[in-house]
C-alpha cells in the first residue's frame, strides 16, 4: 500500500500549482530577528533593574516626622535578614538606631550555623549591620550594648569578630565607621569586664561594671578611652538584684555621675567621689542613662504604682509610673517638670529632647510572664521578660507621642545622645536589604534553589502531560 | 548546492540559493499538508521567515532541511490552530499565479487531495512525513515531537479513517489500508 500511496501523493503535487515566495521574506526575518533581540536584551535589563532594586538597595521612604535633612532616628524599622551582615564585614557608618529582640532568625538564631545573640545596627544612611553574640541570647541593646553619644561607636563586654580571640577579657569598643575594635583589659584580670553602664557625654570616657572574681561580685569602673586607664569608684558595692534599667546615669557636664546601689543612689564626680546618697525606697529606681534633666540640676526618677510581686502578665502591663525629681546638688526631693505617667512592664528614660521632652523607652510584658515574690534574675527590662518595646516622648504638661514603634520581635533599642537632643525622630526609613550577606546566606539559598528546582520540574512534567494530551490522536 | 558552501557563503546569498534550490519541494509538502495552494503558500511564507530569522542556526550543521521540516510541520499546527483568523501573511501578491485548484491535476490527484485534506492536521502530517517524505518513524516522530508509538497510532488512525472518509481510495491503495 504504502508505495501506492506515496505514488498518490507525488501525482497529486506534481499536478500542485507553484507556489512562490514574497521577494522579502529574508528582510522580514531578519527584522523578526532584530525585534526579538531587542525584546530580549530590554526584558533582561527590566529584570536586572528590579532585582538590583530590590535586593540590593535598601529602599527609602519618605519622612514622616521633622527630620530636617540631617541624620534623624527612622520613623520606623525593619527586622534584619537572617544573613545580614556584621558591622565588621561593611561597617555602617554612625548609628541611627541599634535594636535586639527574639525575632526568630532575624534576631535570635541559633550557634550551630549562626549566633544565639544578634543586635542590629541602623546607619544614618539606612544601611542594616549586626553585632554577633554567640551564646548569649539575652543579650540588650542601651544596657548590655551602648551607643556612643554621637553614634560612632559601640560598648560591649565582648563580640565575634574575626580579629579578638575568644578569650579576650575586657570593655570592647567598636568603631561603626571602621568595623575594628579595641579592648581595654579587665584592671581586676582574668574573667569577663566591663559591661558598659553609661557614656560620658563628650564620649571619651564610660562609667563600666566589672565582675571582680567571676561569679557576679561587681565593681564599678570609669573607663578613659584615650588611655585605657580604669579607675575604681570608690566605695561601690551592691547589696541588692541588679537593675540594669536604673544602673547609672552621667550629668551633662561629664563630671559628675549618679549610680544605683541596691535602693541607694549616690552622687560622685571625677575629682572629688562621692558628694551625696538618698534612699530611694523599693519602688522608686533612677530613671535610666538620660535621668539629669539638660541642665543637670535634677536627676529622674520614676516610681512604681502598681504590682512588684507575685505577678501576673496582666498586673505587670498595668503597672504605672510617674516621675519625680531629685535636687543634683543635695539629693533631696525636688519639683520638676510635671511628666505624664507611663503604663508598662517599664520606663527607661534615654534622653532629652531639645531641653524639654524625656524620650524614654515603655517596655511592655512578654506574653505569660510572671514575676514570682523573689526572683533574684528578675529584671524589669530584661530580654526574657520583655514582649515589646515603644520609643516615647513624654511633653511636661502630659502630651505623649510615639517617636518608633518597632516590629514585634524588638525587645530592646538603643538612641544616640545627640539624636535625641536635637530631637531627631521621623526620619526616612528604609528596608533591610538582603546584600552584603553572611556566608550563611547559603543555610537559606540552598533549600530556596532546591525548592525552586521541583517547583520547575513540576512546571515542566505538566508541560509535558499537556503536550502529549494536545498531541492525542483525534477520535 | 553543495551544503558546505552555503555555511560560508554571505548568510542572505546562502538564503537565497537554498529557496531557490528547495522551494519547490517545501511546496509540495505544504500543498499535501493544506490541501488548498493558499494556505500551502502562507505556510511556505511563514517557515521561510522562520527560517530566516534563525538561518545562521539553521545552517550551522551544513544541512538546513531538517530544521525547515521541523518549522514547516510546526507551522502547519500552529496555522491550522488560529484557523487563519485575521491574518494577513503576505506582503505583496506574488507574480505569475498559476491557475485555481479546481483545474490542477488528474481526477486521482483531485480524489488524494481531498481525502488528505478530511484528516486532522497530525494525521495528515504523519502519511506525509511517512510515505510522501519517506521518513522512518524515528525521524517522523523527532519531526513532530512525539514519540515513536504516537507516530505509530496516528499512522494506523490516519489509514483507518481514510477507509472510512474516502471509500473510493480503497479501491486505489488497496486492501492494505485495513490493515
Amino acid at each position: 500500500m504504502t508505495a501506492r500511496l506515496r505514488e498518490m501523493m507525488t501525482e497529486a503535487t506534481d499536478a500542485a500549482p507553484a507556489v512562490s515566495l514574497a521577494a522579502d521574506t529574508w528582510r522580514r526575518g531578519r527584522r523578526a530577528r532584530h525585534r526579538a533581540r531587542a525584546l530580549g536584551a530590554a526584558a533582561a535589563l527590566v529584570v536586572v533593574v528590579a532585582l538590583t532594586t530590590a535586593l540590593a538597595a535598601p529602599v527609602r521612604t519618605a519622612s514622616t516626622g521633622p527630620a530636617e535633612g540631617g541624620p534623624a532616628v527612622p520613623a520606623r524599622l525593619d527586622l534584619p535578614w537572617m544573613w545580614q551582615a556584621t558591622v565588621q564585614q561593611d561597617p555602617p557608618g554612625p548609628a541611627a538606631v541599634l535594636f535586639g529582640g527574639d525575632a526568630s532568625y532575624r534576631l535570635h538564631g541559633a550557634d550551630l550555623f549562626d549566633s544565639e545573640g544578634k543586635l542590629a545596627v541602623v546607619g544614618r544612611g539606612g544601611d542594616y549591620r549586626m553585632l554577633l553574640y554567640a551564646g548569649v541570647e539575652t543579650i540588650t541593646a542601651g544596657e548590655d550594648v551602648q551607643l556612643s553619644p554621637d553614634g560612632t561607636r559601640v560598648a560591649h563586654d565582648f563580640v565575634v569578630t574575626p580579629e579578638l580571640p575568644d578569650s579576650a577579657g575586657g570593655l570592647v569598643i567598636t568603631d561603626l565607621a571602621t568595623g575594628a575594635s579595641t579592648v581595654f583589659p579587665n584592671p581586676a584580670g582574668g574573667g569577663a569586664c566591663c559591661t558598659p553602664v553609661a557614656w560620658a557625654p563628650d564620649g571619651g570616657s564610660l562609667l563600666a561594671r566589672q565582675y571582680t572574681d567571676g561569679h557576679g561580685a561587681a565593681r564599678l569602673v570609669l573607663v578613659n578611652l584615650a588611655d585605657g586607664t580604669s579607675r575604681p569608684i570608690t566605695g561601690y558595692g551592691p547589696t541588692a538584684p541588679l537593675r540594669t534599667a536604673s544602673a547609672g546615669a552621667f550629668a551633662p557636664d561629664g563630671q559628675r555621675f549618679v549610680v544605683a546601689e541596691g535602693t541607694k543612689v549616690r552622687l560622685a564626680d571625677r575629682a572629688n567621689g562621692t558628694l551625696w546618697t538618698a534612699d530611694l525606697g523599693p519602688r522608686r529606681y533612677l530613671a535610666g542613662v538620660g535621668a539629669f534633666t539638660p541642665d543637670g540640676a535634677l536627676i529622674t526618677t520614676v516610681t512604681l504604682d502598681g504590682c512588684l510581686d507575685d505577678c501576673d502578665e496582666a498586673a505587670l502591663a498595668a503597672r504605672r509610673w510617674t516621675f519625680g525629681y531629685l535636687d543634683a546638688r543635695t539629693g533631696a526631693d525636688a519639683a520638676g517638670p510635671a511628666l505624664p505617667p507611663v503604663t508598662g512592664l517599664a520606663v527607661r528614660a534615654l534622653g532629652w529632647s531639645r531641653g524639654t521632652e524625656l524620650v524614654a523607652l515603655r517596655y511592655a510584658p512578654e506574653t505569660g510572664a510572671h514575676k514570682p515574690s523573689t526572683d533574684p534574675w528578675w529584671n524589669d527590662t530584661g530580654w526574657e521578660q520583655t514582649g515589646h518595646v515603644m520609643l516615647l516622648g513624654l511633653a511636661p504638661g502630659g502630651a505623649t507621642r510615639t517617636l518608633l514603634d518597632p516590629p514585634d520581635g524588638v525587645l530592646n533599642m538603643d538612641i544616640p545622645r545627640d539624636l535625641i537632643e536635637a530631637g531627631a525622630f521621623g526620619g526616612p526609613s528604609s528596608s533591610a536589604s538582603i546584600f552584603p550577606a553572611r556566608p550563611i546566606i547559603w543555610v537559606a539559598v540552598v533549600p530556596l534553589g532546591f525548592l525552586l528546582v521541583g517547583a520547575g520540574l513540576v512546571g515542566w512534567l505538566t508541560f509535558i502531560v499537556v503536550r502529549r494530551r494536545r498531541r492525542a490522536p483525534a477520535r | 548546492m553543495g551544503e558546505g558552501e552555503e555555511v560560508r557563503m554571505d548568510p542572505e546569498r546562502a538564503f537565497d540559493t537554498y529557496v531557490a534550490a528547495r522551494l519547490a519541494a517545501w511546496s509540495r509538502v505544504a500543498y499535501l499538508l493544506t490541501g488548498d495552494r493558499h494556505l500551502a503558500e502562507d505556510l511556505v511564507q511563514v517557515t521561510f521567515e522562520r527560517v530566516a530569522r534563525h538561518w545562521e542556526r539553521v545552517s550551522a550543521n551544513g544541512d538546513p532541511d531538517p530544521y525547515v521540516r521541523k518549522i514547516l510541520h510546526s507551522q502547519h499546527v500552529s496555522l491550522w490552530r488560529r484557523r487563519w483568523r485575521a491574518v494577513e501573511l503576505r506582503a505583496e501578491v506574488p507574480d505569475g499565479r498559476p491557475a485555481p485548484d479546481h483545474a490542477a491535476g488528474s481526477d486521482r490527484a483531485v480524489m488524494v487531495r481531498d481525502a488528505l485534506r478530511r484528516l486532522a492536521p497530525r494525521q495528515r502530517a504523519v502519511l506525509v512525513l511517512r510515505y510522501f517524505e519517506d521518513l522512518t518513524e524515528v525521524a517522523a516522530a523527532d519531526v513532530l515531537g512525539c514519540s515513536v508509538s504516537t507516530v505509530k497510532s496516528q499512522t494506523r488512525d490516519a489509514l483507518a479513517r481514510l477507509r472510512v472518509l474516502a471509500p473510493e481510495l480503497v479501491d486505489l491503495v488497496g486492501a492494505e489500508v485495513e490493515r
